[in-house]
This record gives structure tokens, sequence and C-alpha cells, in this order.
């Protein structure tokens, strides 16, 4: 049977030119469902928290400089709206687990509007980057000029520091903050470079201090409001209390009375000044792949969670802020930096204000500089994804030599977001005014193809939009349109208040859509070509999940880990060592997906690309020059050793093999691998890794419980406790087993007691020995087992 | 050209008004539905 397997695949390389009967081509399984750690409600918020909160650093500003001192009214209103466009998310997710603003519009209004939304998402990404990055200098820049001035005021600078500036010394705040968010940018670049995933630890411990933070704000807020009486609430969210600038009128500053003349168009441009509030709700709908059963009211759960919290974090500290900066100060220097005022208009010592401050700026880079991370991570998703569709070419997704991401991709985001930030010189507003614009027709675009599908599938759904009337048997989404046409009002205004906005979003949408178009149609023939040659050589066996029976494999399989073709020596020593006849090999490929590609449906032609094909065209040959038949898979995942350990335990491998990684030592290899075999639920099975060098020196480990490899001087001081306990009358029938048991139980009960005793001892353990009693002398009395509790 | 503007100005006050209406009733549905079913326990 080998042999006529090995006849197949010698045949089927040696006549690739022309098409092979279907049996007759390599059979490649090809898991379409990306491999995923699934994740709490609470991390699952978190993680949207840090995208979406971040916005509450800025909003407030903006929308105040645009519409005067009634924003936090709108801010605390669009807070409120956005519960109900969450709503329209959790209906989509309901539809499509791998939902996304471009698998709806794609799957309700086509492909042509599918480009269009996902070039206006794409304007948002790429303007999320800057505004945080630039909001973020803003508040470390603000610090350190306030720092510097409260040095001057106490007479700590140098005079001739002082005479050189006049006065206190200070930084230029807008240079400082494009300098940093070019910094933090270029950081997340590499960090993207190398593959670095977003992690909702991280993204828990960030909300954990964010929320310590927000505790601090009100609770102190409060204090301050009834220790003082010149506070005032900002003026009702009326027309007449609206103040649009030359600026935030846009194209109609022609025509200054229209806001007040209609009212209620007043209000909703003012509305639309405050939208970028709820910026992140994307990240809800590639969130809820990783949301552990139950999966939908998990998904209530955080959309509740993200509701109360931002409603309170983003809406009560821009009302704090009107309500306790004076107004000059507040427009003048805390424009940028809002809550940074807000800490300093705090009753209390200034010291203790200066350090509250600069507890809210490290908070605030924490949380501006992960926003900058989730847009890097969220373009290059979807990026990818319209690359895997074939409207890009191919050039853009080929994986980093060294780290197998897709870098092409990331310089071009990257790059893209330098010059954003550069060329808005340190402007929070004008940023946040632009950003807005792709924000909200992604919106628009995504309740539109809601709406459409509700008449276009009408089939049960998870969940939908409250309220649904209907008559005659027809169905009317009451709720779905209303959200629907807040939206649509909110964007056409918008289109005509936001000048800088819709130029810039209309130039670039236009640009990206076209560039999408343009090499749509140059790839078709391409991609058809490559299609038709690839169909030639392989046989795509698409499996929702991977099991052993679907690839033909027997227990105890070896699971070879490949990705670069250059690097495939573990390959060839796997080959020499294992007879097939005994023993199966599958060799694997782990498609690493981006945050936003995890979303989207993945097809078996996005997965298996030209470099799949090439990589395992060079596997396949390797194997036929040994003689011996492999088997070959494509995984698809987010984390490489999640989605190895659970292929291993799929396959039921007894040994996983992989090349020396680029990044790690082998034990660091073993130790990642472990901690993803330790994540994954019961029951598991542990497994040999094994890690070979290019020199082909191998390091093994075991993955799992195992039973530890003993020094000989331990099992020496076993036998010797054995041979005196086994004098003792009674205890004749004992084991070595029940000596290490034992110790064992001992070492378990000191740890629970001394447990900082018992770490001591491990890390002072100079001799390795632990602080062990010497091996009993043949004469020798064992000690008293049950003694010393 | 004026009377133009107008309208369409009307236009998207409606759509705005209309919207806001049902949205605040979205958001009180959802909100009581939210707090009747999803801190129950048990599987969806």
């Amino acid at each position: 049977m080998p042999g006529f397997r090995l006849l197949l695949l010698c045949t089927c390389m040696a006549t690739s030119d022309k098409t092979l009967p279907e049996s007759n081509r390599v059979r490649i399984v090809v898991a379409t469902t990306v491999m995923l750690t699934f994740i709490s409600y609470w991390r699952a918020a978190a993680v949207v928290l840090n995208d979406l909160g971040s916005s509450a650093f800025y909003a407030a500003g903006i929308a105040e400089r645009a519409i005067g001192k009634s924003a936090p009214w709108f801010i605390l209103a669009v807070m409120l709206f956005s519960f109900a466009v969450r709503a329209v998310y959790v209906e989509s997710c309901s539809m499509f687990v791998r939902g996304g603003v471009y698998r709806v519009v794609k799957e309700a209004l086509g492909g042509t509007l599918a480009k269009v939304s996902v070039s206006a998402l794409m304007f948002d990404y790429i303007l999320t980057g800057p505004t945080s990055g630039v909001s973020a200098g803003q508040y470390i820049a603000g610090l350190v000029n306030e720092i510097l001035a409260a040095a001057d005021a106490y007479g700590w600078t140098p005079s001739a520091v002082h005479s050189l500036f006049q006065g206190a010394p200070h930084i230029n705040q807008n240079t400082a903050a494009v300098l940093l968010a070019v910094a933090v940018t270029l950081y997340y670049w590499w960090q993207n470079i190398k593959g670095i995933e977003q992690s909702s630890e991280k993204a828990l411990r960030v909300m954990e201090i964010t929320t310590l933070m927000v505790i601090l704000l009100l609770g102190w807020s409060i204090v301050t409001l009834l220790t003082r009486t010149d506070w005032h609430f900002p003026p009702l969210p009326v027309a007449s209390n609206l103040h649009f600038t030359s600026e935030s009128l846009g194209f109609l500053k022609q025509h200054p009375s229209i806001p007040e003349l209609f009212g209620v168009f007043g209000i909703c441009m003012a509305f639309g000044h405050s939208i970028l509030a709820m910026s992140g709700e994307e990240t809800l709908a590639q969130v809820y792949r990783e949301i552990a059963h139950p999966k939908l009211k998990n998904l209530k759960r955080t959309a509740l969670i993200i509701a109360i919290y931002s409603f309170i974090f983003t809406g009560g500290a821009s009302l704090l802020a009107v309500m306790l900066i004076p107004d000059k100060p507040r427009l003048e220097v805390y424009n940028d930096n809002l809550i940074a005022g807000l800490a300093m208009y705090m009753v209390g010592p200034q010291i203790l204000r200066l350090a509250f401050r600069t507890f809210v700026v490290v908070v605030g880079f924490l949380m501006l500089s992960g926003a900058i991370n989730t847009s890097i991570v969220g373009s290059n998703g979807v990026l990818n994804r319209v690359s895997e569709d074939g409207v890009l070419t191919e050039g853009f997704r080929k994986p980093h030599k060294k780290y197998g991401t897709s870098y092409r991709i990331i310089n071009l985001i990257v790059g893209l977001q330098v010059i954003t930030i550069i060329a808005s010189r340190g402007n929070v507003y004008v940023l946040g005014e632009a950003y807005a614009f792709g924000l909200i027709w992604s919106f628009v675009f995504n309740s539109l193809s809601m709406l459409v599908l509700r008449f276009k599938y009408k089939e049960q759904r998870g969940w939908k939009v409250p309220p649904t009337l209907t008559i005659r048997g027809l169905e009317i989404p009451v709720g779905l349109a209303s959200v629907h046409l807040v939206l649509l009002a909110t964007a056409i205004a918008n289109l005509f208040t936001k000048s800088v906005a819709t130029i810039a979003g209309l130039v670039f949408t236009i640009t990206l859509f076209l560039v999408f178009t343009a090499s749509e149609r140059v790839n078709r023939r391409r991609f058809s070509l490559a299609r038709e040659e690839m169909r030639e050589q392989f046989q795509l066996l698409k499996e929702e999940t991977v099991g052993r029976e679907a690839i033909d494999l027997r227990p105890g399989n070896v699971l070879v880990t490949i990705r670069d073709y250059h690097t495939l020596h573990h390959l060839r020593w796997v080959l020499q060592r294992i007879d097939t006849r005994e023993q199966d090999i599958v060799v694997m490929e782990v498609r690493l997906v981006g945050a936003g590609a995890a979303a989207y449906d993945l097809s078996m032609d996005q997965i298996f690309s030209g470099y799949e094909q090439t990589l395992f065209t060079r596997a396949v040959s390797i194997a036929e020059s040994f003689g011996k038949h492999i088997s070959l898979l494509v995984i698809p995942a987010r984390d490489v050793g999640s989605a190895i350990v659970q292929t291993a335990h799929s396959l039921e491998s007894s040994i996983v093999v992989a090349g020396l990684s680029s990044k790690m030592a082998p034990q660091e290899q073993s130790f990642y691998l472990g901690r993803a075999w330790e994540a994954m639920r019961e029951p598991k099975r542990p497994f040999i890794f094994q890690v070979v060098r290019p020199d082909l020196s191998v390091e093994t480990h075991t993955i799992g419980p195992h039973t530890p490899s003993l020094r000989p001087e331990d099992v020496h001081l076993t036998h010797r406790l054995w041979l005196q306990l086994t004098r003792i009358p009674g205890l004749e029938s004992l084991h070595h087993s029940d000596i290490i048991s034992l110790a064992l139980t001992r070492l378990a009960r000191d740890y629970t007691c001394h447990e900082h005793e018992v770490i001591a001892q491990f890390k002072s353990g100079k001799d390795k020995r632990f602080g062990l009693p010497a091996p009993l002398k043949p004469d020798e009395k064992p000690p008293n087992p049950t003694a010393n509790g | 050209m004026d009377l133009l503007i107008k309208f369409g100005i009307r236009i998207v006050e409606t759509m705005f008004v209309a919207g806001i209406i049902g949205s605040a009733i979205v958001i009180v549905w959802v909100g009581l539905e939210d707090l009747r079913t999803i801190f129950k326990p048990g599987e969806e």
C-alpha cells in the first residue's frame, strides 16, 4: 500500500503538464475552521473596551471644539445609541459566526458594495492608529509641560534654562505628539512583523488598571463636586446652545444659520460630530468567534458590559470635564488631553493631583497604544482577507521569510499611518473628524445589509433586533430600520459638515476601491491559471475540522510542522528514521490568520494559496526522494502553538517534529507548546516534541504530564530508603513507588503550608539536591515519615 | 436650489427623528430583555 501511494506521488509530480484523474493527485486536507482558543465574556469585553474605551481620551475634546459646551450630552447620547448599534452586531453575529462588515455586506449587497464598505472600514482602521497615537503623545507632552511648569514655579529650573525659554521651560506639544506617535507605531509595526498576537490576558490587565483609574476619577470628582460650588452642568442639547465653528460647518459654512434654522438638523450635525465616541464596535464582531459557549448569551453579556462601561467612562468623563474644568483652560490647554485636565481640577494638594494625572497618562498611553496595535492587526486582517479573495495580488500576502507574517501588507498599513501622523502635525481634532467618516459609513453599510438580509434570508436566526412588526405575514424590522435611519441621517449630515473627512475619506475610499477593482481584474486570469495548475497537482479535501479518519492515519503517527520551504531539514530527518509501513507521517502547515481574517469565512482557495503550493510541492518531492508516503494538511489558526497541540490531539500523534524556530530556542518552543497544551480542554494526551536543528542535532521534550527522568543519585536514594523501610515488620510489601508517592505528598503539603520556604529551597538548591540529606547508610535508621508535620 | 437644500434637510431630519424614537425603543426593549435572560444560569 505505501508503495502504491508512492507511485501515485511520483506520477503526479512527473506529469504536471497534464490534468490527472482525481485519484492520482496529491491529497491535501485543508481545514476551513480557524483553530481558536475560546475566551470568557469578561475577556471579550476587555478586548473590545481596549479599542472602544480609548476614544474616551479624545472624543469629548474633539466634539466640544466642533459643537460647543453642550458636547457631553451628545457624547452620552452616542454612548446610549451605541447600545442599539451593538444590537445590530449581535444579530449579524447570530447569523454569521464569522461576521464583520465585509462578510455581511458581501452576502447582502454583493462584491462591489462589499469592496466599498471595506474601503471605508480601511479608512477607519488606518486613521484609528494615528488618532490614538497622537492623542497619547498629547497626553504625555501635556504632562511633561505641567511638570516643567510646576518645577519652574518652585524655582527648581536653572536660571539659564528659564531665560532661554523666557519663562517656564516647555516642549512643543504637537511636535512631541507626532514623534511619540511615530515611535509607538513603529514599535507595533515591528511587533506585527514578528507576529506577536494580541492577547486577551493583556487586554484584561489593561482594563483592570483602567477600571481603577475610572473609580478614582469618578470618586474624586464626586468629592470635588460636593466640596466646590463653582461647577455647573453643560448647557442643554438644544439647537440654540450649539455653537458650530466654520470648521465644523464644513461645506455649510456659506449658510451658518442652517443648524439653528432647522433645529433638528443642527442636533443631527452635533450627533455626527460626537459619533467617533463609539469607535471600536467592529472589534465586537471580530472577537465573537473566540467567545466561549454559550456564544450568543456570552456575546450579549459582552455587549452589555461594554455598554455600561463605555457609558460611565466615556460619557461620565466628558460630562465631568465640562463641569469641573473652567472654560478657558479646558479649551486652550486641555482640549486634547481632557481627562488629564480633569485630574488637575480635583480638590486636594497639587502633588496628589499631579500624581493622579501621571496615572491617567500611563493608563491613557496603555489604552491608546493598544488601539494602535488593534488598528494594525485589524487592517492587516481585512487586507489579507481581501487579498485572499483575489482582489490584491498574491505578492501582498507573501509571508515574511523569518516570521511568516504578511509583512508587505503590514508595511503598507504602517507606511500610510506614519504619513498620516506626520501630515496631521499633531492635530487630534483633524484626525478625529476624518476618522469618523470611515466609522459611520461602515456602520451604515452593516446596518443596511442586515436590513436587506431580513428580507433576503427569512429563516430563523439566533436573535433579531426588536421590535419586529408582522402585518399580513410581512415582517417589518422596525428596530433595525430605526438604527439604520439614525446612522444614515448622521452619515449624510457628516458628509456636508465634515469637509476634511469627506474629501479625505472619499479620495481614500475611491482610490482603494479602484485599486481593488483594477487588481481584481488583472488577477482574475492569473488566479484562474494558478488554480488550474493547482488542481492538476493537488486534490484539496475540505474538512470543517481535522480528524484522524479524514486523513486516513493510524494512531501514534508523527506530525511534522513546516512553514518555510527553504528549511525542511527536519522533514528529511524524520523521513530518514521513520518506517512509514509502521508509522504514518503527516506534514502540516499552520496558516497564520490575523484577528480580522478569523472573523471571515475562509474558503479552500484562500487557505491553500500559491505559497502553500510551493511549500507542499517541495515537501512531496523530499518524500519522493526517500520513497516514502506523507499525508498533507493545512490548518488556519490564530496561534501556532494551539493549532499544533490541538491537531496532535485530534490526529492521535505520538511525536511532533519541528525545525528550529527563528524566534525561540528549542526549550522556549517546548515551553510555548506546553502552555498551549495546558490551556487545552480535557481529555488530552501527552506527546513527544522534537526540535531538529539545521545540523540535525535533536532536542527532545515531553509535552504534558510524564514520568520524570530521575538522576542516578535520586534512584539510589529511593532504593536505599526502600531497603531500610522494608526491614521494618509490616512494611515488607512496600514498593519504590510508595516512597516517591509519600515524598511528593509531603512536598505538596509543605508547599501548601510553607509556600515561600519551599520556593526558596528550590531556588537556593546549589547542588540541585535542594538540601536533602545525604543517602542513608545501610545500617542507618530511616526518618519517621509521619513526623515533622 | 435653496428649496432643494431645504427639502433634503427636512428628509434627513425626519429620518433622524424617526430613527431616534425607534432606537430608544430598541435600547429599552433590548435592555429589559437582557436583564431578564442573559444572567439566568443555563445554556442558550
